[in-house]
Parts: structure tokens; sequence; C-alpha cells
């Protein structure tokens, strides 16, 4: 009976949620907040991108702003110089992505820690500096101006609200095949090769073909959230893909909670917020922003999420201590 | 599962209501602008009702916050002014708004949107970096509202057939124009090498001046580039001056071009240079005696002795006392271009409010201001003739020739 | 041509041999990059220059920078990377990029964006030697480095102190036994390392100005170095600071200026992908 009664509230919990999450866009005052908000879920797919590569399998990455960039820049090439639509441009740009992701992944593969950090910086770095002067595709600094609106099944998108719900499905779909694949094997796997090496390999894991994996999926969620980005800006430029694009998604991912689901969720909300209310700050906006990420990366090493729910737990064993005990069995 | 649910939807109240109160806050976008001295208060009490709210959009923290500053204090002067004047035509006072966009194009237009949305601005002014303004002026142009840069000068802004940008820079076009002719008539020059920054300024410019060339009988006989940050030219330097040319064309902001002109010195290399983009008064105070005889074109500079010349200098000095550069004055221009076109609007009772009215006002433009008489080509180019300068002890002196 | 291009890209490397032994220094305590290593490059630079414009002596406001970035160093050690340090890896060196991120901001709201002029310590004017040009400040700024390299192996070999903070670093349990206070040894290595990223900042700066955005580029080019020597070593960093300068310097001349960044970020991926420990070290380095 209590089994019920608590798949009662989830599917009451699940409705609740995806109906403010249809109609959040007719909720909002305007498109100045409608951008945000579309900004806030790019910046869930990049987090949960790093989150599969970093949270679960332990591969640090300062880079991923690249990956990000060669979605966006293959996007805008793709539609502005052949003219294809928003359906084949998402689906090559995941697999351009996907193939850097490899291509990253090998040497990667060799090192880890703080190597992996340069590497990964190094590669972003790398990347920067050929959108910057390969002017003959990316047109160098001045970016690629005229990206048309996303369309597809005879269907345009125009305003930020429509591209809300583009970005929701994406949202959604990355966080729910996050979700299966971390209960799944390879989910089992990637953490064991976060948790211990050494150890994943002498339970039979094959530890290069698991990394390499996380590298290209990781590599194919920053493709997707690039090309997202680049239908509705319609325009790229080198000076977004920065290192500071790459820690920012890294904080994303960290200050939500790193390694768990809607980690990447409450970090993508709160990077993406925090700047905005802090406008008021003036020139000192950027100082603060900083301190306070650094002070919750102090204070809560795990993230906002597990701390959270823990206090959250806390409350609901003080409200119903009989259903916390019979939890515990 | 289900606290993850519970979590992902707090978290999505949470989004809503922070959201929320960023929105709260449209119609009070009054704010201190972070030290500089000028008096908000007769700006930020006027009703949005009865006024021209003018928006400004400006990398203000980051590392291009010095230029962001200085198109935003020269604007604030120039809205200042007419409103202490008792406001556009004496009668309707502006109102002006501005956001940070960290020189980020992404940010950029999500201020743009701000400002558009929640301030309801009839003119934006803004940005500096082309990147920025190239991603914001679509936003400007869905809204059909006027969109002056003062700033950004890559060709392409005012070739996208958008009819609500308008530029008040000289392009690089207009600079290469000026000195190519200076460099054969002045110089006598047979042959030229160029060094440039790497980024669109840079690059686009080396385009321009490489197709201008043949027009003037000049021919290129090195090219080099360097990237924005970079301190050592010696590997340039050396390869340009190899090539034995007549002068050396430069394209690039003072910070390098100061250590150019002193790595020049020091392998005592004193072929001319001549170029463009490095007009600040920081030049001189970097590179000390090592940019004497350095040239440049401007279409500004306070060494001209023309009256609205020096009263722009004066108070501009008095107000932020720190150095400027021609994006100050033609930031102050554009300003006065757009409350000159509104008052023409009001003359002939056309409405101001109407976006597609106050462009076509725009278009017709002839002021003459701190950077002489502003026009605007049907594509929204300021036309408009340069200045020579060379630098001689540390001070501009205008070249005639 | 060439001759001179290797020297230009023997005083950039010595540069960055100085910043990449403040690195390794750190790397060696902790395991991790100092991902703030070149904005305390950057405040300690900055720190000289106002004492400098307020009046006081250059020598003394040198001394008194090289102190503050020291305590700034300390600082770091004291209340950023002990209150994470047994999180996780990821954290660790998350909140150095924070603090970078931190520092970097503030420094362009304390002193502006706008690079600022900084006194030689060398005169720049060169001597012409036989057709190549070479300038005390090149000359000085090589020969300082050498010196510091060289004093610090000293240090760590011979000195008692040194030879604790070695053990301190390389073998922490070890050298608790033995009755050193690990605690306090890390502390100092910070100290040290914040003073050579300071004394690096103050010959590179009358070349590249005085800027807040002077770290990014810099730093990360003394972690390519360190790494690229064999991180944890000496004599390596000084060697991948070298090979970097030198590299740029030559990749500038014979291929590209546009991708002279570039360049040093590609041998590093070829070193690590052939020899995963850098060019001097023998083993990885397992300490994560």
């Amino acid at each position: 009976m209590k089994k019920s009664n608590s798949k009662g509230t989830k599917i009451i919990v699940i409705l609740v949620a995806a109906a403010i999450l249809l109609v959040l866009p007719f909720l909002l005052p305007n498109d100045y907040i409608t951008q945000i908000v579309n900004m806030i879920g790019i910046y869930i797919i990049l987090g949960t991108s790093i989150n599969i590569l970093t949270g679960y399998t332990g591969q640090l990455s300062l880079g991923q702003a690249a990956f990000f960039g060669i979605g966006a820049y293959a996007t805008a090439l793709l539609n502005t110089r052949l003219g294809l639509s928003f359906i084949p441009c998402l689906l090559i740009a995941m697999v351009i992505t996907g193939v850097f992701g490899l291509i990253l992944a090998v040497p990667a593969l060799k090192v880890k820690g703080s190597y992996l950090a340069l590497l990964t910086m190094g590669f972003g770095e790398v990347i920067r500096i050929i959108m910057v002067n390969w002017k003959e595709v990316t047109n160098g600094t001045a970016g690629i101006l005229g990206i048309e609106d996303a369309s597809f099944f005879g269907l345009v998108l125009g305003t930020l609200k429509q591209y809300y719900y583009l970005i929701l499905i994406f949202v959604v779909a990355g966080i729910l095949y996050q979700r299966a694949l971390v209960k799944s094997r390879t989910g089992r796997a990637l953490v064991a090769i976060r948790e211990d090496v050494d150890a994943a390999e002498l339970c039979g894991i094959n530890v290069t073909t698991y990394k390499i994996r996380a590298f290209v999926l990781s590599a194919v969620y920053c493709g997707i959230a690039g090309t997202l980005y680049a239908m509705m800006i319609h325009y790229v430029s080198p000076d977004t893909f920065v290192s500071n694009t790459s820690s920012v998604i890294l904080w994303t991912a960290i200050v939500g909670g790193f390694g768990t689901v809607v980690g990447p969720v409450i970090g993508g909300v709160v990077m993406q917020v925090l700047p905005e209310v802090l406008r008021f700050l003036g020139s000192w906006r950027l100082v603060i922003y900083g301190l306070i990420l650094l002070i919750v990366i102090l204070c809560f090493p795990g993230g906002i999420f597990p701390y959270a729910e823990r206090g959250f737990n806390r409350i609901r064993r003080k409200i119903r201590p009989e259903s916390a005990s019979a939890r515990k069995e | 599962m289900k606290k993850k649910i519970i979590s992902v939807l707090l978290s999505a109240v949470v989004c809503a209501s922070l959201l929320a109160g960023c929105g709260s806050d449209s119609g009070q976008d009054k704010k201190d602008d972070g030290g500089s001295s000028t008096p908000a208060a007769d700006t930020a009490d006027v009703d949005g009702e009865d006024a021209f709210v003018l928006g400004a959009v400006a990398p203000l923290s980051g590392s291009s916050a010095v230029s962001g500053q200085v198109m935003l204090n020269a604007v604030q002067m120039a809205v200042d002014e007419i409103n202490e004047a008792g406001g556009i035509n004496g009668e309707l006072p502006i109102k002006l708004v501005y956001e940070d966009d960290e020189a980020v194009p992404a940010n950029s237009v999500t201020v743009t949107q701000k400002l558009v949305e929640q301030s309801k601005i009839n003119a934006l002014i803004g940005s500096v970096p082309s990147s920025c303004t190239l991603a914001n002026m679509e936003i400007t142009q869905k809204a059909k509202i006027p969109h002056i840069t003062s700033c950004s000068s890559n060709i392409t802004i005012t070739q996208q057939g958008n009819p609500y940008i308008y530029r008040m820079t000289a392009t690089d076009a207009t600079h290469a124009k000026t000195l190519l002719k200076y460099a054969t008539e002045a110089l006598g020059a047979k042959t030229c090498a160029m060094i440039n920054e790497s980024s669109d300024f840079g690059m686009g410019a080396y385009n321009i001046v490489e197709e201008a060339c043949a027009d003037y009988g000049l021919e290129m006989v090195a090219h080099e580039i360097y990237n924005s940050g970079d301190t050592d030219f010696s590997v340039q330097l050396t390869k340009m001056q190899q090539t034995g040319a007549d002068v050396f064309i430069l394209w690039g902001y003072y910070t390098e071009t100061a250590l150019i002109c002193q790595q020049m010195e020091q392998y005592g290399i004193d072929t001319p240079l001549i170029g463009t983009g490095y007009n600040s008064p920081e030049l001189t105070e970097l590179g000390g005696s090592a940019v004497d005889g350095l040239i440049l074109t401007t279409p500004f500079d306070a060494a001209d002795p023309a009256e609205k010349v020096q009263t722009f200098d004066k108070q501009y000095t008095e107000l932020y006392g720190a150095g400027y550069d021609q994006n100050a004055p033609q930031s102050y221009d554009a300003v006065y271009v757009l409350a000159d076109a509104v008052t023409r609007c009001m003359n002939d009772g056309a409405d101001w409010r109407d976006g597609d009215v106050l462009t076509e006002y725009i278009r017709q433009t002839e002021l003459d201001g701190a950077t002489g008489i502003t026009t605007f080509d049907e594509t929204g180019e300021m036309v408009k003739d340069l200045l020579v300068i060379e630098i001689e002890n540390g001070e501009h002196k205008i070249v005639e020739w | 041509m060439l001759i001179q291009q290797l020297l230009n890209g023997l005083t950039n490397g010595s540069i960055y041999a100085l910043m990449a032994v403040g690195v390794t220094m750190v790397y060696k305590a902790l395991g991790m990059l100092n991902f703030a290593h070149g904005d305390i490059l950057m405040v300690g630079t900055f720190i000289c220059l106002t004492l400098y414009s307020v009046g006081v002596p250059f020598a003394l406001a040198i001394i008194l920078s090289i102190v503050s970035a020291s305590i700034l160093g300390f600082a770091l050690e004291r209340f950023v990377i002990r209150r994470v340090e047994f999180s996780s890896f990821v954290n660790l060196l998350i909140a150095t990029v924070g603090v970078s991120y931190v520092l970097r901001n503030l420094a362009m709201v304390v002193w502006g964006t706008s690079p600022q002029l900084f006194p030689n310590i060398f005169s720049p004017t060169p001597w012409i030697i036989g057709g190549f040009m070479i300038s005390p400040r090149t000359l000085g700024t090589i020969i300082i480095s050498l010196v510091i390299i060289f004093l610090l192996h000293l240090f760590f070999t011979k000195v008692k102190l040194g030879k604790c903070m070695q053990l301190a670093c390389s073998d922490p349990e070890g050298a608790a036994m033995m009755g050193i206070n690990v605690s306090h040894m890390r502390f100092l290595t910070f100290g040290i390392s914040a003073a050579l990223a300071c004394i690096a900042g103050i010959l590179i700066a009358p070349l590249s100005y005085a800027r807040a955005d002077m770290s990014a580029i810099v730093g990360m080019k003394a972690f390519a170095a360190a790494i690229l020597g064999g991180i944890g070593n000496l004599w390596g960093a000084l060697l991948g600071g070298v090979i970097l300068g030198v590299v740029e310097a030559l990749g500038a001349t014979y291929i590209s200026t546009a991708y002279k960044d570039a360049f040093s970020f590609i041998i590093l991926f070829v070193v690590l992908y052939v020899k995963p420990t850098g060019l001097l070290n023998k083993r990885v380095e397992n300490k994560l």
C-alpha cells in the first residue's frame, strides 16, 4: 500500500514538473528572460556532457568549450555554406564532435589528473587558435553570420519561445539518456574507472573502450549544445569558445553536484542566473560571482545537490519518521 | 528516484522565481555607474513615458572594459548636455540605460534583448568589439530599433542589408585609402610591408590594403601577423626589414604598437611606420620616445584647432580625467545624431517612436559635430575625411601634405 | 636569423622555465597544477608597480612585492587548498581555477584593464656582437633564471630545510615519521613557489607590460613547460621552458606567426603521447 502511495506521489510530481516546464515560456515576462532560460538549457546539456566525462568517469576536462565550439561552427558552416537544415546539421555536428572526442581521447588515455587537465585545456586553446586563424573556413574572429532559424518537417522556428521547446526536448532527452546510462552496466563501469582504474581493469572492465566512449559521448552532448546555440543566436565567433567557457561548463556540473543526475540542472540555473542577478554590482560583478562560486566549492565540496538532498531527508525524517525507518529495511 | 524528481521540481521553481525576480526590476533600470562622477539623477527620474530611452551596450568588465567605459563616458556626457539644455528639441529628455556585455557575443545578445524588452529602448548605441555588434544587431533589427555602432569597424556590419544599423567609425577601407595615398604621395613609397593583428580587425584590413595597393601603384613585398597579446615581434620585424620595403604598414592596437616601435628602435630599423588602430593617449605613455615619427589616421584628433573639437576635449578631460581615443567623440556624436534625427522627426510631425521612421531620419543626417560633418550612405556607413597625424615628442601633430 | 631567433627563444624560454619551476614545486607537494600560479605572478607584478609608482625605491619595491606574493601563496594554501584537499582532486583543481578567476577580475577592478608600463631592470638597448643583437635585458633574464634555479637546486639538495621540504613532498608519510612537520613544509613550498612567480612576473613585465590578463597565456606556457620537461624535476622545468621558447620562436619564423601559441601545445601533446612522464622523468607520478 505504501509502495503504491509513493508511486502515486511520483507520478503527480512528474506531471506537475512537466506542466510547469511546458507552460514556463508563457509565465516569462519577456524575451530577455526567455533568452536566459534557453541559455540555462544549453548549459544544462553542456554540464551533463562534462558530468558524464568527469563526474562519472573521473576524466577531468578543461576543454569542453572546444567541442561546444566545434558543434556550433559545424552547424554554422553546414547551414550557411551548404544550406542544410536543422536535423542534418545536428546529426553531422554530432558525428564531427564525436570524431574530435575520439581524437582527444587518444592522447588522453595515456594521462590522468593534472596532465589530463592541461592536455584538454591545451586542446581547447589549439581549437580556438584554429578558429581565429583558419580564415577561409571560419572567417576568423569576425565569426559566421546569417545562420538560418532551425527548421524541420516544414516547421520553422522563429521566436525564442519556440526555441525553448526545442531546447527543452534535448535537455530532457539528454538527462534521461544520462540517467539510463548511469543505471546501466556501462554506467557502473564508468564509475568503477573513476574510483579505481586498476581495480576496474582487474574486474575485467575494458578501461580503454569505456574511457573512449565517455569522451565521445561527452563531445557529442557538446555538439548538440553547439548546434542549438548556433541556431538560436544565428552567429558564432571564437570569443564565445574560450577557456573561460570551459571553466563555466565545469562549474556548472560541479556547483550542482558532480556525479549526480540533477547536478548539471541545478548548476545550469545557478551559473546562468547568478551573473544576471548580480548585474547591480557594476564592475565588481565578476569578482563577487567568482567569490560565490569559490565559496560554494569550499563549503559544499560535492556540490549543492548532495547537501540539499541530505537536508531534505533530515526534514522528511522529522516529519514522517516511519517512512524513513521503512526505507531502512 | 523520488527525491531526484522533487529536486528537479524544486530547481524549476527556484529558477522560475529567480527569473521572476530578474524580470520584475524592469522599469527601474537606473544604475550607479560604478565610480563615474556623473550625476545620474536627472536622467533617472525621468518617466519612461515621455522620454527618449537610449540604450548602450559596451564591455564594462573583463579585458575590454577600458574601451567600453570610454564609450559610455562619452555617451553619458552627451546625454547630460542635452538634458541640461531641456532635452531633445528642448522638450524631450533622454533616459540612458546601459548594460555590460563583457565583450562576449552571447552576452551582448542577452543584454540587448534585456534593453529592448525591459527598458523599451528607442535606439541603441554599441557595442565596441565587432563580434558583439555583429551578434546583437540582429536583435535590434528584429525589434526595428535604430542602432548606431560608434566603435566597431568590421566591414561586414553594414553589408548585411540591415536598414537599422549605422556606423560612426571610420572603416578600414577609409583608413586604407588615406594611408596609401599618404605613403605614395608624401613618402614616395614604391614597396610596402604590412604587419597586422591576426584578429578580424587586422586581417580584414589586410585584405583591403592588399587590394587597394594596386590602385596606388604600391607593391606589397611582405605580410606578417601577430596575435593580440604578443610581446615579441623580432621575427616579424626581421623578416620585414629583409625585404627592404619603403614603408611599413601597421594595423594594431596601441599595446602591441608601442612594443613594435620599441623593438624597431632596438633593432635599428628606421623604415617609416604608418597605420591605424593605435590612436590612444596610452600609446605615447607606453612607447615613450620610440613612437616618435609614427603616422596614424583618425577622424578626430585633439590637436585639431576646430572649436567643437576643443570643447569636447576640454569637457571630457574635465569630467573623466583619463585619456580617450576616437571612439569617445564618435560615441558622443552618435548621441547627437540621434537627437538631431528625433528633432527633425518632431518638426515634421512624424512619430519618432516608430523605429522605421526614425531610421529614415537618421539616414538623412548631416550633422557638424566633434568629429566633423557626419553623413551616411545608403548602407548606413559614415562618409567622412580623415586626418593624418604624426607623433612628435609625444604630441600629435596634424600632417599637411 | 636562425641564431637570432634561437636567442629570442632562449629569453622567453628562461622566463617560462622560472615559472615552470614554481609550478613544479607545488605539483610535487600536492600532485596538482596550481592554476592560480599565473595570477599570483600578475598580482605580485602589480604590487611592485604600485609601490614603485608611489615612490618606493625600485629594489625595495621588488623585495616587498616578492614578500607579498609569498603571503598570497601562504594564504592560498591555508584558506583554499587545505579546505578542499581531502574532498577530491577535481575540487582541488577547480578551486585553484576559481581563485584564478577571482584574482584576475579583482585585478581588473583595482588596477584597471589597460596595460601599464613596467620599469626595466636591465637596459633594453641591444649590443651588436658579430651581427647579432643581444640586449642586457635578454642576458640578464637568462642569467637570473639560471642562478635562481641553481640556488633552488642547492637548497633542495644541500640545505637541511630544503631536504625536509623535498622529502615532505615526495614521501609525506615517511617524512612525518621522521618528525618533519609536513604541513609546515607544504606551507613553505607554496610561499616559495609564489615568490618565484613574482620574480618571473617582474622579469617579464618590462616586455609584456603589467596587465590583468598577463597570466592567461603565460600561465599555460608554464604548465606546458613543467610537464614537457618532466614535472617535479627542476632541471626538467628548465629544459621544458627552453624547448618551448625555442620551438615557438622557430615555429613563428619558419611556419606561421599566427599559430605560434599552438605550437607549444602541439609539442606538449606529442611528448605526452610518446613519453607521458615528460622528458626527464623516469616514472609516472602516481599521486593524484
